[in-house]
């Protein structure tokens, strides 16, 4: 027993090693749960505070798009898809911006914009709802807060984004506007990483399946402004090569099941809400080429 | 025999001892809605819909869902729509948090110093500060076009809801 038994001994040590090895794993695992825990109320709250006020910028850069219904229709749409996002602290906000360019942005806690010309190429209600769903995912990740390195937390409860929300010393104010300064720079200029942008795209096209829209809105959209390439390239440099970013949303709607039925397109309800966009100056211009 | 027995018994033991990350998690709803699915996947039939805050006891996981008991009712929920830790009451206006925030903060103001310069955060330019000023106005009345997560769920669930009344 002794002889021939010591290699069996030796696996089921290991076994047990390894078994117990995992145990632990999960034990840290509750430990940063509860960490977690603790400081996720702070984390929302001051989240929405700072990406108010970069939404106070984007408005004060590229103006509301003064259309009541349209707006309302956005905010419908993209509230509805918000109701199964992880993001039970956010309170989210969307509106359209009055800009012929194509693109969208999130802030931290909610507030979510579109361009008009991004609308003015879209062709039915799946298609919004995944762009919105994009952003919402954004948002319900942290992105932002993370890729500013604002959600490291320091040895006491205080965040990072903490305290800089809670100083009023000049020192501390300089210390917001550079933050928000950094995050204008990421949403204009430099973008999030592909990772992100990735991951943002299928939990989006997730939020909109589950709302019930068709799966692939998102590379419907993707593939007719990709068509536009030369006018959308200068807006293309806060995402992952196309190329890239259709075969990852590929790859995803072939793991996503859906049974393909009627009115996941919402099409008329789109075109009613946004007939005012569209029958402006500009939408005609759209409509002609576009749609 | 006995190292065949042997053999199965550290088997047998390694798969308890592995699969315990999954078996017998409890999580939580963090959205406002999760569907509760007949299968893990969207074209399976939904049994129903969980609220935010559910707490659910998880068996298994699978292609990203996790197997649920919620009030004796079996299902498939969405792992995106779960985490395991429960999720933040609500506080009503969320900005009404800032001044708690703020107090917190500043027990340790020393701290914001090696907090901005280790985000990165020093003065090195402000073209979007000088650039870009704030809309104030434009955003009260952006957040006048919020909806309540009634009628976002009515316009999801009916599909038909008029829109153009506001």
């Amino acid at each position: 027993m002794c002889q021939g038994n010591k290699p069996v001994s030796a696996l089921v040590v290991m076994v047990m090693v390894i078994g117990l090895a995992a145990r632990a794993d999960c034990g840290r695992q509750r430990i940063n749960v509860i960490a977690k825990e603790q400081e996720a109320p702070a984390d929302w709250q001051t989240e929405a505070w700072f990406g108010r006020k970069l939404a106070a910028r984007i408005l004060g850069s590229i103006p509301l798009c003064d259309c009541p219904a349209a707006n309302r229709y956005l905010n419908l749409v993209g509230s509805g898809l918000a109701l199964y996002a992880p993001a039970p602290g956010a309170v989210f906000t969307f509106g359209i911006l009055d800009s012929e360019k194509v693109n969208a942005y999130a802030t931290p806690g909610g507030y979510i914009f579109v361009t008009k010309g991004a609308i003015l190429r879209m062709r039915n209600e799946a298609e919004l709802a995944a762009v919105l769903g994009h952003e919402i995912a954004h948002v319900s990740c942290h992105h932002m807060v993370k890729s500013l390195g604002l959600n490291r937390h320091q040895d006491s409860a205080v965040g990072g984004m903490a305290v800089l929300v809670g100083g009023t010393t000049g020192s501390f104010r300089q210390a917001i506007s550079q933050g928000l300064e950094k995050g204008l720079e990421i949403l204009f200029d430099t973008g999030y990483s592909r990772k992100q942008e990735l991951e943002a795209d299928r939990i989006g096209m997730q939020l909109a399946v589950t709302a019930g829209y068709r799966k692939d809105g998102l590379v419907n959209f993707l593939k007719r402004i990709h068509g536009f390439e030369a006018s959308a390239a200068e807006d293309d440099r806060s995402h992952p090569t196309w190329k890239v970013r259709l075969q990852q949303l590929e790859a995803s709607m072939d793991g996503l099941h859906q049974d393909p039925g009627p009115g996941q397109t919402r099409e008329e309800r789109f075109n009613e809400a946004f007939a005012q966009l569209f029958d402006s100056d500009i939408g005609d211009e759209h409509n002609r080429s576009s749609r | 025999m006995n190292t065949r027995r042997w053999m199965s018994i550290a088997v047998c033991l390694g798969i308890l001892l592995l699969s315990g990350r999954v078996f017998g998690e409890t999580i939580y709803v963090h959205s406002r809605i999760a569907p509760l699915m007949a299968g893990p996947d969207l074209a399976s039939g939904k049994l129903g819909e969980l609220e935010l805050g559910s707490k659910l006891e998880a068996d298994r996981l699978q292609n990203g869902w996790y197997h649920v008991v919620s009030d004796g009712k079996s299902g498939w929920v969405n792992r995106l729509m779960v985490k395991k830790y429960p999720p933040v009451k609500e506080k009503g206006d969320q900005l009404m948090g800032r001044q708690h925030l703020a107090r917190r903060a500043r027990i340790r103001p020393s701290s914001l110093a090696s907090t901005a310069a280790a985000r990165g955060l020093r003065a090195e330019r402000n073209r979007y500060n000088m650039r870009l000023k704030a809309d104030y106005k434009a955003l009260e009345k952006m957040e006048s076009f919020r909806v309540t997560p009634q009628d976002a769920r009515c316009f999801v669930m009916k599909g038909s809801q008029n829109v153009s009344g506001q």
